[in-house]
Formats: structure tokens, C-alpha cells, sequence
């Protein structure tokens, strides 16, 4: 069914599922996975990424520390012993940009993505904020192949629970 | 005293003389030979309109949006010009001298209008110096040398306004004025008072750079 | 500066001393022996405005404690004093040119704080957003290190998308012959394709003859503002033998001042064309958009005209350095229904504090770019308009930066987003309703 399947990471948990549904796609298809990390640019006029030890430039000590990240955290995920047909890759920009740009050049069958990045998991969601982050809406807009946006039980779950919160938040507004 | 007089009206004033022209001579000849060599921005884009318009818009009263942004400023920076060229040019004291030495003299203004001007450069030349001083901009840049210049400017001034009145020993003056004369012509080709002539080439060149490249004024 | 304490490297004066005597033309020497310390300059500079007019500020006293110092002391001079004269060139100057409009002998201040950045950059002293940029051009050509191969892939893939919305876009790469050579700024295949997108529906809608070449197409020059003279040129030779190879008519330069200034005004000289002039024309967006709406070859729906108070950022190189300043406001024009001008403007704008390689200076000089673009922010406010239209990468991204630190509440855009947004697209150029759902 699917040649090659590209994940794109995150680097966090809210993506999990989406990397679980990946990964599932591409043993039953028989297909590559890639995981693909962009390093955003933070001033989008350099060549300046963020990443976890902070802003730095990006460069090839840069992509192999994340790489070498990258297979530590997802390679223990695959329950396969000895996980061939996985390749990680990193990238430094915008990240749908490099997302489409990398999906063009290896012709991948299908994109696999969580729907938006939850930096902080305990902090209340905003049900004013739109179901796709700006890279999730870009990459299934403008991508050459198949976008599956995966989203997880547990953020349903947490979308239920904090629903009262912004309707409070609106009731005190127009109390005063 | 009055050899001493003889001496700097006569040849003092001429190697005076020679070496003011000569100098300037030599440091236009010189810069003209290196521009050629490695200034050829100079005349690729040579524009003689857009350098003479970007010349008069600095000669004439708030020519320049740079004058128009500090009125005060220009009012005396423009006086003290005029009074610095006008009054030993067209005083009449200077032109009998001229006429006597060679029998050509230039119009002369009336003493009444030449001891004006002469105190209003004064005063100019005051507010300058007190410029200098109070305003950071101004202070930081300035360096001994430029009061020493600012007073060697004004001193034929002091003594020449002196020696007309009368106040002070007139022959000393005379002797001082003509010496602070000779001096300031002398130093002229050599210090940044050279802008008296290098002053049209640099600003043609900003008018060819910033007018004749791209129309826009340089003033 | 990066890596000020941990540089213990010799000072080379011999290397200074030759940068010096190569310099030392007429007009230097003329401009260092003649500047009278009068002062006036220091109003006309952004960094002393906006800095509570701190004299170290003032034009005058930036070349006089640098290039003049480094004159005086005939190179002799050491590593505290280079990293100190780097402060002042690079992160108090953007070599905006407005000072030589405001002197007296019209200094041209911007060259000798250029010739400072080289004498620095022979002494491997450079801002590391710079000394990066510099690799990346030496490498592949381009400020961003983007394969030729991976430029020619973005160039299709926006042409692909596009083509949803207006009908038979392409982006022809090298066609030999076109009337214009596109060139761009990789920030837009890196950071923004939608741009290559937008140009190529307006050239399209205008039923231009142009091509973008798949090498020397960046028109950037940072080495011109890293300080390193040689490879500026270099850089500048490949699109102009690039554009020579391929025979065509112009060099169309993208949304981006210091290009145009580079193309067209230093770029010559870098390159060393005896005459200081390209071997082929170069037009900017602004006078060709300018051009467009003129002619009617493009039209703008009355209805969408925008309706918001809209205001004209000059960058310097577009406007003072480049002349395009009324080209630009008639521009707007045809755009925008309440045009209000900022104050000072044209010729005598001033510059955002983006300019000079200020803004790929990178995150290290922000603080400081935020706070000499306070005079910026401050004129952006006055206007009272919600729209600034930048038709430079560089300013466009220092408006945006000064519209969140100042809270200007304001949208800055490029010209090609709002033609896009508001042009009439011809019947032709409309796709049809069945290839429409094909592509959905």
C-alpha cells in the first residue's frame, strides 16, 4: 500500500500517538518510516534554530546530537528487535515548509502528524483556538501526498474536561 | 617695530602667498592624481548639474534641510563665513594696499559695514567656541587643535578691530595682525580649512553620488 | 561581541596597513582631513535619536574613533581597539547614508564605516550571523546554503500550488533569452516560498517575459556589509554573468534594498567594472509594479482596494540609495485608499534598524535593534495606520519585530501579498470549474 510513510516530530508526548499510528501504518504496509524533526527557525532571517539546550546555530553537531535523540526516544517505541526500514532525518527552517519540501523530493505516500504541539500538557486548552496548528493546517493543505493528522483519545478527553473552564473565563468578562 | 612691519609685508607676504597658492596648488594636483588612480567613482558618474545644485543648496542661507534643522546654528555658521571672506577682501585699508603694490584693487565696503562684520564674526566665532564646549555632540568631536584654529581664525580679526580703534599699542597689533594673517594663509592648504576650495569637490561629489546615481538631493 | 574573549590571535598590522594605503584615495583622505567637527550630522542619525542623543552616536565620532583612529595610528593598534571599533560599525551603524545628506561636505560616512568592516573582517572579526553567511555564499552561492537542486524543486512546487489559483502559472528556470532574470533573497525559497508563489502569479497576470535562473539567484550581498570585498564581488559576478550567459534584458531584483543597492550601485564596483556599471540593467519590484498598474497590465479590483490607513516604509536602499521614492508612493497609490506618509520620508527616511546586515547579524544584536528602532516605531505610530507596506526583506523584518516590542498593532506586508490579494485576475488566468475540482 504505502511505500514511505514520514512521521514528522515534535519532540512532544502530545505527538506519541500520532508516531504509534505511524508506526503501525508502516509495518502493515511494509513501508519506510521516516521521522523527520524540523529545528524552527526563531528569527526567520538566519539561520538561528531553537532547540532543547536553547538558540543556537544550526549546523552538523546540531542535526547528529538531535538525530541521535531522535532514534533513542523512538526506536525503543518499535518492538521489532532489530527496526531496518526506519530512518531519522532532521531538518532547519520553518517546519511545513520543510516538511512539504521534504516530502516533494522523496516522494513520500503519506504524512503522519499530530494535530498541533502541547507544550506544557497540564496547562488548560483553549477551545478558541483553531483544531490545527499553523503547521498541521500548511502541510495538509500545500503536501503532494496522503496527510493523516492523528490526534489521541487522552486529548479528546482533556478537550471534555476543560470545557467548562473558557466558558467561565466569558461569564466573569461580561459580569464586569 | 617698523622692520619688523617691513619684513612681514614684504617677504614674509610673499612666501605667505606662495605657499597658500602653491600649497593649495599641489594638494588639489595631488588628490587629483590619486582620484584618478583610485577614485573612479569620481568621474564615472560625473553630473554636472546634480554637482553644482548640490553645491549652491549649501551656499545659500538654509539651502539644506540639514541648515533648516538647526536655524541658529547656520544664522551664525553662515555670517561668520561671509564675514571671514567679505571683510579682508573688500575692506578698504586692504585695497588702497593693493592698489599701491600692484594698482588693481576689488570693490571695497564702507569701514562702518567692515567694523560691523568684523564684530559680528567676533561674535560669531564666540558662539562657536561656546558651542564647542556645551554641546555633547559637538564636544565630543573636538580636539585642541580645532579651538587653536578657531582662535588663529579670529585673531587678524581682534588685532585688525583693535588696531582700527586704536585700542592698544597699535604698532604691536599691526605687527600681530598681519603675523596671525600670514600664519592662518599659511596653515590653510594643510588643515581642514582647506574646505575653502575642497569644499566644491566634496559636496560635486555627493551630488553626482546621491543626485546623478539616483536623484535624490543631497541637501 | 561573540567570541571578543576567547580571540587571543595577533593583530596582523602589516595586513591593516595595506587595507589602508589601498584605501587612502582622494576621497578618503579628503573626507578624514576635512570634516570640521561641526556637529550637524548627529541629528540625522537614527541611533542617536533614538538614544537620547548619546554623542558617541553622532556619525562624525563613529568614523572618527574608527577608521580615522586606525588612520592615525597607522594600523598600530590592538585587539581591545578592533573589537571596539566592531561595536560601533556594526552595531551602531547600517550605513543608511542619510549623514551625507546632513553634512556639510557631503562625508560619505557609509564607505568609511565600509572600510572599517573590511579591515576588521581581515582581522577575522566579524558578527557571527555575518561570518556565516559568508560560508554558506562561499559554498553554495547563496546566503542560506540552499542546493541549486532543492531552489529548482521549491520553484515548481510553488508554481504547482499556484496554478490552483491562477491558471497556467510556471516558473520557467533558465530561459535563455526572457526580458527578465528573477533573482530573490533565500529567505523566500527558505523561510517564505509563498513569495516565489506570489512573483510568479503577478508575472504571470502580467504576461511577462521573464525567467528565474537556477544559479546566481540570490541577489543578497551580506559579504558587502561582513566586510569581505572579494567574495561581494564574486557574489555579484555570478548574477551578472549569470544574466550575461543567459542573454536576458534585466535583472528583475525581488522585495529586498540591499540587493538593488548591491546590483546596481556597489555591486559594479565590487566586482571591479572599471566603468561602475552592470553589464545588464537592473530593475527593482517597485519601479516594475509601479510600471504594471501604470500601463494597466495589472488591475486592481476597486472593491478590494485596501480600506485600512496604510502607510510607506522607504527602505533606504529602495528610495535614498536607490531613487525609487515617488515610484513607490504612486505605487501605494493605486493599493490603498488613505495613504498617510510617515514623517520624515522619501529621500530622508529614515532607516528601520534593520539595514546594513543588521538583521542577519542574528539574535546576538536584537536588544540593541529594538532599541535604536524605537525612532522607527515612533514614526509608524504617528501615522495612526494599521497597514505598513515594506518592499524590503530586511525592513520587513525589523517592522515586525518592532511591531511586538512597541505594540504598533500593526500588519506588515510585501507588495507582492497585497497585489495578490486584490488584483483583478483575467477570465484567461481564471482556472476552470473542472480543473478546480480535479485539484481539490
Amino acid at each position: 500500500m504505502y511505500q514511505k510513510i514520514l512521521f514528522c516530530a515534535d519532540l512532544y508526548a502530545s505527538s506519541d500517538y500520532a508516531f504509534a499510528a505511524a508506526l503501525d501504518l508502516a509495518e502493515r504496509s511494509g513501508a519506510e518510516l521516516i521521522i523527520l524533526h524540523v529545528l524552527e527557525s526563531r528569527h526567520r532571517y538566519s539561520g538561528h534554530v531553537i532547540t532543547e539546550d536553547g538558540e543556537t546555530w544550526a549546523g552538523p553537531e546540531v542535526f547528529e546530537k538531535l538525530k541521535k535523540k531522535l532514534r533513542e526516544y523512538y526506536l525503543i517505541r518499535i518492538e521489532r528487535e532489530d527496526p531496518q526500514n526506519v530512518r531519522v532525518e532532521v531538518r532547519a527552517g520553518i517546519p511545513w515548509v520543510e516538511i512539504c519540501r521534504f516530502a516533494r523530493k522523496e516522494k513520500v505516500d503519506l504524512i503522519v502528524m499530530g494535530p498541533y504541539t502541547i507544550h506544557d500538557p497540564k496547562a488548560p486548552l483553549d477551545l478558541e483556538k483553531p483544531h490545527l496548528g499553523q503547521n498541521a493546517q500548511e502541510v495538509s493543505l500545500r503536501a503532494p501526498c496522503q496527510v493523516s493528522i492523528v490526534t489521541s483519545p487522552k486529548q479528546r478527553l482533556a478537550l471534555e474536561k476543560a470545557g467548562e473552564f473558557p466558558r467561565e473565563k466569558k461569564r466573569k468578562r461580561t459580569q464586569e | 617695530m617698523q622692520a619688523w612691519y617691513a619684513f612681514l609685508t614684504g617677504p614674509a607676504l610673499w612666501v605667505t602667498f606662495t605657499i597658500f597658492l602653491g600649497g593649495l596648488g599641489i594638494r588639489l594636483a595631488f588628490l587629483y592624481g590619486l582620484s584618478r588612480e583610485r577614485d573612479r567613482v569620481f568621474y564615472n558618474h560625473m553630473d554636472w548639474k546634480w554637482g553644482l545644485k548640490s553645491i549652491f543648496h549649501w551656499l545659500i542661507p538654509w539651502g539644506s534641510a540639514s541648515m533648516r534643522l538647526q536655524p541658529v546654528f547656520s544664522f551664525v555658521f553662515i555670517v561668520f563665513h561671509v564675514g571671514v571672506l567679505a571683510v579682508p577682501l573688500f575692506l578698504s585699508a586692504h585695497n588702497i594696499l593693493w592698489d599701491r603694490a600692484f594698482g588693481v584693487s576689488l570693490w571695497s565696503m564702507s569701514d562702518a559695514w567692515a567694523d560691523g562684520l568684523t564684530m559680528a564674526v567676533l561674535a560669531c566665532g564666540v558662539f562657536l567656541f561656546v558651542r564647542r564646549l556645551v554641546r555633547p555632540e559637538v564636544r565630543i568631536l573636538t580636539t585642541a587643535w580645532d579651538y587653536t584654529l578657531l582662535g588663529l581664525t579670529l585673531a587678524p580679526f581682534v588685532t585688525g578691530f583693535l588696531a582700527y580703534h586704536q585700542w592698544g599699542p597699535y604698532e604691536w597689533l599691526m605687527v600681530l595682525h598681519v603675523l596671525s594673517a600670514e600664519i592662518l594663509l599659511i596653515l590653510i592648504p594643510f588643515t581642514k580649512l582647506g574646505h575653502m576650495v575642497l569644499f566644491f569637490f566634496t559636496r560635486a561629489f555627493i551630488g553626482f553620488e546621491m543626485g546623478g546615481r539616483r536623484g535624490a538631493r543631497a541637501w | 561581541m561573540h567570541g571578543k574573549e576567547s580571540d587571543t590571535r595577533p593583530v596582523d598590522v602589516k595586513k591593516i596597513r595595506e587595507l589602508l594605503d589601498a584605501n587612502n584615495g582622494a576621497r578618503i583622505r579628503t573626507w578624514l582631513s576635512l570634516c570640521s567637527r561641526c556637529g550637524l550630522c548627529a541629528e540625522s542619525c537614527f541611533f542617536y535619536l533614538a538614544h537620547d542623543r548619546n554623542p558617541k552616536l553622532s556619525p562624525a565620532y563613529k568614523f572618527k574613533a574608527t577608521l580615522g583612529e586606525l588612520y592615525r595610528r597607522k594600523g598600530r593598534v590592538d585587539r581591545e581597539f578592533l573589537y571596539r571599533c566592531a561595536d560601533i560599525v556594526w552595531g551602531e551603524c547600517t550605513t543608511c547614508k542619510r549623514c551625507s545628506m546632513y553634512c556639510p561636505f557631503g562625508i560619505d560616512v557609509a564607505t568609511l564605516i565600509a572600510t572599517t568592516r573590511t579591515i576588521l573582517y581581515s582581522q577575522g572579526i566579524t558578527p557571527e550571523g555575518l561570518a556565516r553567511a559568508v560560508v554558506n555564499y562561499r559554498e553554495t552561492g547563496n546566503q542560506m546554503g540552499m542546493s541549486s537542486e532543492d531552489f529548482v524543486d521549491t520553484c515548481e512546487w510553488m508554481a504547482e500550488e499556484s496554478q490552483d489559483e491562477i491558471k497556467g502559472v510556471t516558473i520557467p528556470i533558465d530561459k535563455a533569452g526572457a526580458k527578465y532574470m528573477y533573482t530573490v533573497n533565500p529567505r523566500e525559497p527558505m523561510f517564505y516560498p509563498q513569495d516565489l508563489a506570489m512573483a510568479a502569479k503577478i508575472l504571470t497576470v502580467a504576461e511577462e517575459d521573464w525567467t528565474m535562473p537556477s544559479t546566481g539567484w540570490d541577489c543578497t550581498n551580506l559579504p558587502m556589509f561582513a566586510g569581505d570585498r572579494a567574495l561581494a564581488g564574486q557574489v555579484v559576478r555570478n548574477m551578472y554573468e549569470k544574466a550575461v550567459a543567459l542573454g536576458v534584458q534585466a535583472i528583475l531584483i525581488t522585495e529586498c534594498g540591499h540587493a538593488y543597492r548591491s546590483a546596481l550601485f556597489e555591486g559594479p564596483y565590487l566586482a571591479g567594472y572599471p566603468d561602475g556599471k552592470p553589464p545588464v540593467p537592473i530593475v527593482h519590484s517597485v519601479q516594475l509594479f509601479y510600471e504594471y498598474l501604470r500601463d494597466g497590465r495589472i488591475r486592481i479590483d476597486p472593491a478590494k482596494k485596501l480600506k485600512e490607513p496604510v502607510t510607506y516604509q522607504d527602505p533606504c536602499n529602495v528610495s535614498r540609495n536607490g531613487g525609487l521614492w515617488e515610484e513607490g508612493r504612486k505605487l501605494v497609490q493605486f493599493l490603498a485608499e488613505d495613504f498617510r506618509d510617515m514623517n520624515p520620508n522619501r529621500e530622508h527616511n529614515h532607516c528601520c534598524g534593520g539595514g546594513g546586515g543588521y538583521i542577519p547579524m542574528g539574535p546576538e544584536y536584537k536588544a540593541r535593534r529594538m532599541a535604536s528602532g524605537r525612532v522607527k516605531a515612533e514614526q509608524i505610530r504617528a501615522t495612526g495606520a494599521k497597514i505598513v507596506i515594506a518592499p524590503c526583506h530586511n525592513c520587513f523584518d525589523q517592522l515586525s519585530d518592532l511591531n511586538k516590542e512597541y505594540q504598533l498593532g500593526v500588519k506588515v506586508m510585501s507588495l507582492k501579498e497585497i497585489l495578490c490579494e486584490i488584483m483583478i485576475v483575467p477570465e484567461k488566468f481564471q482556472p476552470q470549474e473542472a480543473e478546480r475540482e480535479e485539484s481539490d
